[in-house]
């Protein structure tokens, strides 16, 4: 079978990356690129990834295959994590999900980008027809106008649904990019 | 086979490289390095796009001729016995308008097609043509590459899905050495199935395969490094 990672992107600034999915050796690294994060950056993920056994379940659930991710590594530390998720059955089996963070020193150039397009691809070839991204208004708006150029599109606004650390609801932009386009729109 | 093509092609050609195949009965033949006057004695069947989202690439015998008369190019054929053409590759150098021509002269060329005609497919006369397009000379002195965009994909007359289709080249172009690389060529970030695949030739120095990378990138201000 052809190995398709390790994948080598070179950023904007000429910076070297090395895309490749995750295994339990990164448990260390992860909750390192965790607790180097902002409290901000923290804020709006469900579980605090800078425990270990956060982590651990993430990479668990991976190898029960509801999942795939990857992390960017420069110089031998991970600056960024990527996930797919996905259902094993029901009515959204054909939906995944994105969770993509990157960190500060790595933002605006096309980190981003690189693991979203590496993630659809792998989304393809499960066969999912739909992605789904979530972003904070007003934190994420850089990420917002990133995966737009990915032919993601603006489903909906949940207004007021997350609330910032000061107690301050922001509304929550739901991202849709449909897998399986009809040819015609080139 | 060799009396067959003497016949079939009386002009010789010091690189070409022939096969014979005989696919359900049906004679084929694979020669490569095909010269502008060898092609224009050979009837082109033009009846190639027979699905409405399907252009194929090579539309006309005239893309071939021109092809052949390029430097270095390799146009490798397989013809019938009758003298039609029904698959077709072509190595050459890229436009001059591509990025690639960036990494140096004449250092890198393009598989630009490699094409089986409707009844003859799924017979594997796209990986023999494929052997003998990269069967070149400076097979280790070029970087070799090809670009899959899922639009030029007869995706319909396969009956396969674009990323059942993409895995299909890269296990084709696997074969033959080319690995997939990473680029941010506008065409190729178009669609997540595109694909960019190379074979960095043995004797390709260091600088160049760098110059490789980062014209892969679009990042030219790291081209005038030593």
């Amino acid at each position: 079978m052809y190995q398709r990672y390790p994948k080598e992107v070179v950023l904007t600034d000429g910076k070297e990356i090395v895309l490749r999915p995750v295994d339990r050796a990164d448990l260390e690294k992860l909750v390192s690129f965790y607790r180097n994060l902002s409290p901000e950056d923290r804020w709006f993920f469900k579980e605090d990834p800078r425990e270990p056994e956060v982590i651990r379940q993430w990479i668990e659930n991976q190898e029960r295959g509801n999942a795939f991710s990857i992390v960017a590594v420069h110089e031998e530390e991970v600056v960024a994590h990527a996930s797919l998720l996905w259902r094993s059955g029901g009515g959204r089996k054909h939906m995944g999900k994105l969770r993509v963070m990157v960190g500060e020193p790595f933002r605006r150039k096309r980190l981003g980008t690189w693991m979203v397009f590496d993630l659809t691809k792998r989304a393809m070839d499960l066969g999912l027809r739909k992605l789904r991204a979530d972003f904070v208004v007003g934190f994420e708006d850089l990420a917002i106008e990133a995966v737009q150029k990915l032919h993601f599109t603006k489903e909906c606004v949940i207004r007021d649904y997350v609330r910032d650390q000061n107690g301050r609801y922001h509304d929550c932009q739901i991202m849709i990019r449909d897998l399986h386009e009809q040819w015609g729109d080139f | 086979m060799g009396r067959f093509l003497t016949t079939l092609m009386e002009i010789p050609n010091r690189n070409s490289n022939e096969q014979a195949f005989s696919v359900e009965g049906e004679k084929v033949f694979i020669r490569s390095f095909l010269s502008p006057d060898e092609i224009v004695r050979l009837s082109f069947n033009e009846s190639m796009p027979k699905y409405a989202r399907y252009r194929p690439l090579i539309q006309d015998k005239n893309i071939l001729i021109k092809a052949a008369s390029g430097p270095d190019a390799n146009v490798t054929l397989a013809i019938a016995p009758d003298r039609r053409i029904v698959g077709a590759g072509i190595l050459q150098y890229p436009s001059p308008e591509e990025r690639w021509n960036e990494v140096g002269d004449r250092l890198v060329m393009e598989v630009s097609a490699v094409e089986v005609s409707g009844p003859w497919r799924s017979r594997g006369l796209s990986r023999h043509i494929l052997r003998l397009l990269m069967d070149h000379p400076l097979k280790e002195e070029r970087i070799f590459y090809m670009v899959g965009f899922s639009w030029t994909w007869d995706i319909d007359g396969k009956g396969i899905t674009a990323m059942e289709y993409r895995n299909m080249l890269i296990k084709l172009f696997g074969g033959e050495g080319f690995r997939i690389y990473q680029t941010n060529e506008p065409n190729v970030m178009l669609r997540p199935e595109n694909l960019f695949m190379a074979r960095i030739g043995g004797r390709i120095s260091e600088a160049v395969r760098r110059r490789f990378k980062w014209v892969r990138f679009g990042l030219d201000m790291h081209l005038d490094e030593p």
